[in-house]
């Protein structure tokens, strides 16, 4: 570069300084933010096994409901017979 | 040590991103703050303006046309990046090319300016009333170096307005250091 000798002689000066170990730390920091962030799996999976759990709630009710209305109903017959004058048989 | 090539910071980036982003600031991170602060002068807005173009540089990494120079493309963020902060001074989105930032004419009292070193305030006095475009062409070329074409790409400019602002911008900088 063929520049005059004035500036030449200034050698670039400048009257600027930064904190020490200041170019140390700015590159962590970039570092750490273009760090890509992991994706939150864990809670994407909890969503997930919730939402199978609470179905097979579910179904595990309306596939036990007409057994348990059953099992209601036999004991309410069973009450009833105890109220029923006695028979011959008995 | 041996300089990496810009071309070789690309190919890392592309491969394993993080690792050519280490390489790109080993390379950048040094001039590219200096050029900054040359410009804005206070350093919490140059490490601000710095950290925001490394950022910008690494997430538009993508869209980065390899048929250009890298160091023009990283030094264009960077000089946007100043010009918002100066714009930001004078209650505008970004300052003008045209402009001058006389708020610093007096370079503003900080605790990391070394005004025992009286050679460099008046240098930095004399860029400093400067209009911008003027500052940025002086500056790319005497202190970073840069091609009269890189700097037309970092400034949106041509090589021959750039030479002229280069020019002009070194004779009124002689001529206020031979006057003071």
């Amino acid at each position: 570069m063929n520049d005059s000798n004035e500036l030449n002689e200034l050698k670039k000066a400048m009257p600027y300084t930064v904190p020490n170990e200041f170019f140390e730390t700015m590159e962590e920091k970039l570092t750490t933010e273009i760090k890509p962030k992991k994706p939150k799996r864990c809670a994407v999976w909890i969503v997930i096994i919730s939402t199978l759990a609470v179905a097979a709630s579910l179904a595990l009710v309306f596939l036990l409901r007409p057994a348990l209305d059953k099992a209601e109903e036999s004991s309410f017959d069973n009450v009833e017979m105890a109220f029923q004058p006695l028979s011959e048989k008995d | 040590m041996k300089k990496t090539d810009d071309s070789d910071i690309i190919k890392v980036i592309r491969r394993r991103p993080e690792r050519g982003f280490k390489l790109l600031l080993d390379c950048y991170q040094k001039p590219i703050y200096w050029y900054i602060r040359r410009m804005v002068v206070a350093h919490a807005d140059a490490q601000d303006a710095a950290q925001e173009t490394f950022v910008r540089v690494f997430r538009a990494f993508g869209q980065y046309d390899e048929s250009q120079s890298l160091r023009a493309w990283i030094y264009r963020i960077a000089t946007n990046e100043a010009l918002r902060i100066l714009g930001r001074r004078k209650g505008e989105e970004i300052l003008s090319l045209d402009e001058t930032s006389e708020d610093l004419f007096n370079l503003k009292a900080d605790e990391y300016v070394d005004y025992s070193n009286l050679v460099g305030v008046q240098l930095q006095k004399a860029i400093l009333a400067l209009p911008a475009k003027q500052q940025i062409a002086f500056n790319l070329r005497y202190y970073d170096e840069l091609s009269y074409e890189d700097i037309a790409l970092a400034t949106h400019s041509t090589s021959d307005n750039v030479k002229a602002n280069y020019h002009i911008a070194k004779e009124k900088i002689i001529n206020y250091i031979k006057n003071n």
